[in-house]
């Protein structure tokens, strides 16, 4: 087992469903409800008794009970005078241990109960973070590996942690239930339903309101509260889950999949896939073969970071290739951008700043980046993300130096914003006409000359003509420029150099 | 060091300001006119040989006359210095096709007559021309990122085109000398932008270059770079074999001192916007710090940190002497 099997934060949390179970008469029955899933489940309030196969045991609240395999199961039932509430939760555990599942369905194991050996109290888990949790997990396998440890060492271990974080997720779960108990029983078995029936073409919240007594107007009002998302959105990402399964572990046609997962034709199952992964079924299917496993969070870092170090060194083409790879293998791409790209860039931005790298590698280094986002750009059109902010920048009139004025482009993208290069020589009325045509917030004016700085201070005036001043920030740079001077001339900001000018930018916009 | 150096260190209130284009308040001249008329450089070069206590004479730090000579376009204006319009290469290689120009062409023959003439006129101190340096000049061909990305993207190009920069600057300095120019000042300040690995291959050598092809004993080379990486490449500028080195005020002067070579002058490094946008008093209290900061040191002496801008006010250049001589009365 590899580190690559890690699951990050993010994997974890979509992988993990819940719900609780309505006692039937006397007891409560929970199971793994199918071959990839591992079941916990959490005596949360009261006490009574658990029972697994021909073991029967006193239950409290704190105590937590495993069930791994779609044949496995176990039962809570009531004492004399209470009984145990129970929360139950599943866990998608396949992206998790690919290649490694079938010890988890084995049909000998079925469950086991961690009061004695692992002290379960929701201080403990709330003093985790998902840092740690990871790093036990790795060490733990790592371990397991090279003693090679028997499975259970490793499934053991596995499940402790999911408990870790199961419990941060109860205790949310918890707070649900006492604020509003009824919704969150209501909620819980809706979601019960739809992964039962997420194959039903024909499921709608109708049908299971009806199925649970409450209106269909109250169901979708209270589920949105407790599951934070809306009814449509968790069936269609439960289905689309699905199809990940299946494309990922079956020969199955789209066509097949889309009947297995209650879709109703290709184009909406394309559509419905790329939204919520960023990649067509092809592409999944593709790179789950290739790769063979799923993409861990440690996996999905190296990538990015990797982006990241080859746009500090300049590698135009590298970063290109890097950007389509992680693409093609389904990293999102606002993590490429934000991760990859624009960490890169601050990083260049901060080193220049302080000496430690001169303009060429700042150049290299920005063309890199503008290599990267011809990929990306696009796709974040596509998904409609905006810039931060826009900016309209120049070399002012009579000035024919760019160099400052790019170096300061260059950062301010790097930052994330949309630059409109004016070019050089740009009179003060176009500063000001731009900035209103394209809704810009900023205008960066550079000057290398004393002969043609006092057009800064024309743009101020210009846009105090135009009405705007009050809407757009004026920067300003370049080496005859003081903070004096922008003082003077009423323009808003001055900076020393390109990386501070960025910064200034950023400032100016989340003011 | 060589005689005419030996000279002006003998008599450090004599500085060598970069001081030429703010004749033409004194003249009444455009900058047009000046740069235009061998007569009116000649005319102004004396005028302030004469007005102020220098220790050489320059004419003006034009830096668009090679580029104009290889073919790019100039913007002339009547109260700012030339500058080059746009580049006319794209990438390296095309310097391949670029004819090396021929020294009289373009504007360079008035420069040259304008050496001719202020030599005959100025013959109490040396007269000093000025010219731009190899990397600087492709930077001007080509666009100073363009030429960045080229010495990444295709080295040996980029080599080529500077052997070309190189070859030209050569020819001119030769010519100005033959004219009667006593040393020449070579602007490198697009050097100054590049990291000590880039400059090293793609500046320092080929400034070498042409500092063992013009020099001789009666000829002072002064290297002169404004810009803020310096200090990283120190060690490069040292081993140039400048006979005085002009630094800006990017930098601090006294940090770069201890570097350079005890043989050889360094010079620096008022900024000179003070000439512009302050006063006499910033003049006095920026000269002084310099000069606290690096007196102790035999082979300094004070400088403008570059180009006195044209539209300088007279009263603070007045004042820069007048501190000078203050200071080593």
């Amino acid at each position: 087992m590899s580190n690559e099997n890690i699951c990050d934060e993010n994997t974890l949390f979509q992988s993990v469903t819940t719900y609780s179970r309505i006692y039937n008469e006397n007891h409560l029955l929970y199971n793994a409800p199918s071959s990839q899933y591992v079941e916990i489940s959490i005596v949360t309030e009261g006490s009574g008794y658990h029972r697994v196969f021909n073991e029967t045991t006193e239950c409290h609240a704190g105590d937590a009970y495993i069930i791994g395999g779609g044949i496995s199961h176990g039962y809570f039932a009531r004492s004399e005078y209470e009984r145990p509430t129970v929360t139950t939760i599943s866990f998608d555990v396949s992206s998790w241990f690919d290649g490694e599942l079938s010890n988890i369905h084995s049909p000998n194991y079925c469950g086991g109960v961690f009061r004695d050996e692992l002290p379960f109290s929701y201080a403990l888990l709330n003093s985790k973070t998902m840092d740690e949790l990871k790093g036990t997990f790795r060490s733990i396998l790592q371990e397991s590996t090279q003693k090679g440890a028997n499975w259970k060492v490793s499934v053991r271990s596995l499940l402790y942690l999911m408990m870790v974080t199961l419990g941060r997720y109860v205790n949310l779960a918890d707070t649900l239930k006492k604020d509003h108990p009824r919704d969150w029983i209501t909620v819980s078995a809706t979601m019960r339903h739809v992964l039962d029936e997420y194959g039903d073409s024909e499921l709608t919240l109708e049908k299971i309101a009806s199925d649970l007594y409450v209106s269909a107007s109250h169901l979708s009002k209270i589920f949105k509260k407790v599951a934070g998302e809306s009814f449509a959105d968790y069936v269609r990402k439960v289905r689309v889950n699905n199809a990940c399964e299946f494309l990922a572990t079956s020969e199955m046609t789209n066509e097949e999949i889309i009947k297995r997962c209650g879709l109703k034709d290709l184009p909406s199952f394309y559509k419905l896939f790329k939204n919520v992964t960023g990649i067509t079924p092809h592409q999944y299917r593709s790179m789950r073969k290739s790769k063979g496993k799923f993409l861990s969070g440690d996996h999905i870092m190296s990538i990015v970071n990797e982006i990241s170090e080859n746009l500090q060194r300049g590698k135009a083409k590298i970063v290109r290739e890097l950007v389509e790879k992680a693409l093609a293998e389904g990293v999102s791409v606002n993590l490429i951008l934000n991760e990859g790209l624009l960490d890169g860039m601050s990083i260049i931005g901060q080193k220049f700043k302080n000496n430690e790298i001169y303009v060429p590698e700042v150049l290299v280094a920005a063309r890199a980046m503008n290599m990267g986002m011809q990929v990306l750009s696009p796709l974040l059109a596509e998904k409609g993300t905006k810039p931060l902010g826009k900016v309209c920048i120049g070399t002012v009139q009579g000035d024919l130096h760019d160099i400052g004025k790019n170096l300061v482009k260059m950062m301010l993208e790097g930052k994330g914003l949309e630059v409109i290069d004016l070019g050089v020589d740009v009179p003060a009325e176009r500063f000001v006409s731009s900035a209103i045509e394209n809704d810009c917030q900023i205008i960066c004016c550079s000057a290398l000359l004393t002969t043609t700085m006092g057009v800064m201070k024309d743009v101020v005036d210009e846009a105090v003509k135009a009405g705007v001043r009050d809407k757009v920030k004026i920067m300003i740079g370049g080496a005859p420029i003081t903070d004096e001077y922008c003082a003077q001339i009423g323009a808003d900001a001055y900076t020393l150099d390109a990386a501070s000018a960025a910064d200034k930018a950023v400032e100016l916009l989340t003011k | 060091m060589k005689k005419l150096a030996k000279q002006l260190l003998e008599n450090k209130s004599k500085t060598v300001p970069i001081l030429s284009f703010p004749a033409t308040q004194l003249l009444g001249v455009s900058i047009t006119d000046l740069i235009s008329s061998p007569e009116i450089q000649a005319t102004a070069m004396q005028t302030i040989a004469s007005r102020c206590s220098v220790g050489a004479s320059l004419n003006m730090m034009d830096l668009s006359v090679e580029a104009e000579c290889f073919g790019a376009p100039i913007r002339f204006s009547e109260d700012d210095i030339p500058t080059v319009e746009k580049p006319i290469l794209s990438e390296s290689k095309d310097a391949e096709k670029l004819p090396l120009p021929t020294i009289g062409s373009g504007r360079t023959s008035i420069y040259i007559e304008g050496i001719r003439l202020a030599k005959r006129r100025i013959t109490s101190i040396p007269v000093l021309c000025g010219t731009i340096g190899p990397y600087s000049l492709a930077g001007r061909l080509m666009d100073m990122a363009t030429l960045m990305y080229e010495c990444y993207d295709s080295p040996d190009e980029t080599h080529a085109l500077l052997e070309k920069t190189t070859a030209f600057i050569i020819s001119y300095i030769l010519a100005l000398k033959s004219a009667g120019a006593d040393g020449v000042i070579m602007a490198e300040p697009v050097a100054g932008l590049l990291s000590p690995t880039l400059a090293e291959e793609f500046s320092t050598p080929y400034v070498k270059k042409i500092i063992d092809a013009v020099s001789d004993e009666n000829f002072l080379f002064v290297y002169h770079n404004c810009g803020g990486t310096v200090p990283s490449m120190a060690d490069q500028i040292a081993s140039l074999g400048a006979d005085i080195y002009h630094f800006g005020n990017a930098i601090s002067l006294k940090d770069i001192l201890p570097k350079m070579p005890s043989d050889s002058i360094v010079m620096g490094n008022l900024d000179p916007l003070l000439f512009k946008e302050g006063t006499a008093e910033d003049i006095n209290l920026g000269l002084q710090k310099i000069y606290d900061e690096c007196s102790g040191f035999p082979n300094f002496m004070l400088s403008t940190g570059c180009d006195v801008p044209a539209t300088a006010k007279w009263e603070n250049i007045d004042a820069y002497f007048k501190k000078i001589n203050e200071l080593y009365a």
